[in-house]
């Protein structure tokens, strides 16, 4: 499906002002995911495995929570399908991100597959946030690219140089936290609607409650469900009052 | 407990792989259909804003404490780059007010606490 439009965009200037702030965004998330990229580095070589094992998987994987997962599953010599299993319910939240990534403004098999490779958490709050300013095409490959190598720098760095990387410079990873915060306030005080917010702090708080564990997944879940269940009950009433619409 | 070899590493790290590539890549076949459910259309706008406050919550939450003083950084600093940000509407102002004084607050060397 090809959705070029060819025509003169109104819109142009605020959007390339919009993705300039994505991208000034982005690069906090590099660092961010640098600085704790050296942290797992650093928890990899702790627990007796190679440096390259951090190399591998922060290259190869790209899943920043499920990677600290696996590098204790491995020093339990855990099985292939336990690490299967575990790996599917840490990250089945992907699932639900297609929805809003721009993988269609990709040109090419690869650049799509990449993007969807390097679709985590942090490319997608950059990209879903901000609607017709939204970060795509080459742009959003260059952060992709940009938040993959500095998480494999931040690994690798972190398990070749292991003890020597000051505790202090951890705290620093409150970046991709504050982020976080901050997005979603943009979010509130850009969509008018406190409500979804509200209805997702409280899914998200009563998740990490009863399943800490397998917290984002429930959360993500129950609020689509949430949203799903609204927007088929408003539906329903809106078909009832179409007649008084006229 | 032995070390685990080489070869059982490199088959853990490329099962997670297959395994996470395929959760990210495998939705966007069926995307089209998705959205052409009027149901998901409705609910399409809302869920970034949703999953974006949820992994705020889940970024907060997911700190490891070991500590009062950890937990007291934490609750100061995530109210102060709120208040920052609802105040002066500054991205990097937000981000590293809040992050310095993080890391300030648990590096101080308060042992009573």
């Amino acid at each position: 499906m090809i959705y070029k439009v060819n025509r003169p965009d109104p819109i142009e200037k605020s959007r390339n002002e919009h993705s300039s702030k994505i991208i000034a965004d982005a690069r906090i998330m590099w660092l961010g995911l640098f600085v704790l990229g050296l942290g797992f580095g650093v928890v990899v070589v702790e627990r007796g495995l190679p440096w390259w094992f951090a190399l591998l998987t922060s290259t190869f994987i790209l899943a920043g929570s499920l990677e600290f997962v696996l590098a204790g599953l491995v020093t339990l010599h855990s099985s292939l399908i336990s690490i299967a299993v575990i790996t599917l319910l840490v990250n089945s939240r992907h699932i639900f991100y297609s929805l809003s990534f721009p993988i269609e403004t990709h040109e090419g098999t690869i650049a799509k597959a990449y993007s969807a490779f390097s679709m985590v958490d942090e490319a997608y709050a950059l990209v879903a946030i901000g609607g017709e300013g939204r970060l795509r095409g080459r742009q959003l490959i260059k952060v992709q690219v940009g938040l993959h190598g500095s998480w494999a720098a931040g690994a690798t760095i972190g398990a070749l140089l292991g003890d020597l990387i000051p505790k202090s410079l951890t705290g620093f990873g409150f970046v991709l936290t504050a982020l976080f915060v901050v997005l979603s306030i943009d979010s509130a005080l850009d969509s008018k609607d406190l409500t979804t917010g509200v209805i997702a702090t409280l899914v998200a708080i009563a998740a990490f409650v009863l399943a800490p564990n397998s917290m984002l997944i429930v959360a993500i879940t129950s609020f689509f469900i949430l949203l799903i269940s609204k927007e088929a009950v408003r539906e329903r009433l809106g078909n009832r009052s179409v007649g008084s619409k006229g | 407990m032995t070390k685990p070899t080489v070869t059982y590493l490199i088959e853990a790290i490329a099962v997670a792989s297959m395994v996470t590539f395929s959760l990210r890549a495998l939705p966007f076949l069926i995307k089209g259909f998705v959205l052409r459910q009027r149901v998901v259309l409705g609910v399409r706008a809302a869920m970034p804003y949703g999953i974006v406050t949820i992994l705020a919550v889940y970024a907060i939450t997911s700190t490891k404490v070991t500590s009062v003083q950890i937990a007291l950084a934490e609750t100061i600093a995530v109210a102060v780059t709120i208040a920052l940000h609802l105040l002066r509407r500054n991205v990097l102002l937000s981000i590293f007010g809040g992050t310095l004084l993080y890391v300030v607050a648990v590096n101080l060397p308060l042992s009573r606490l």
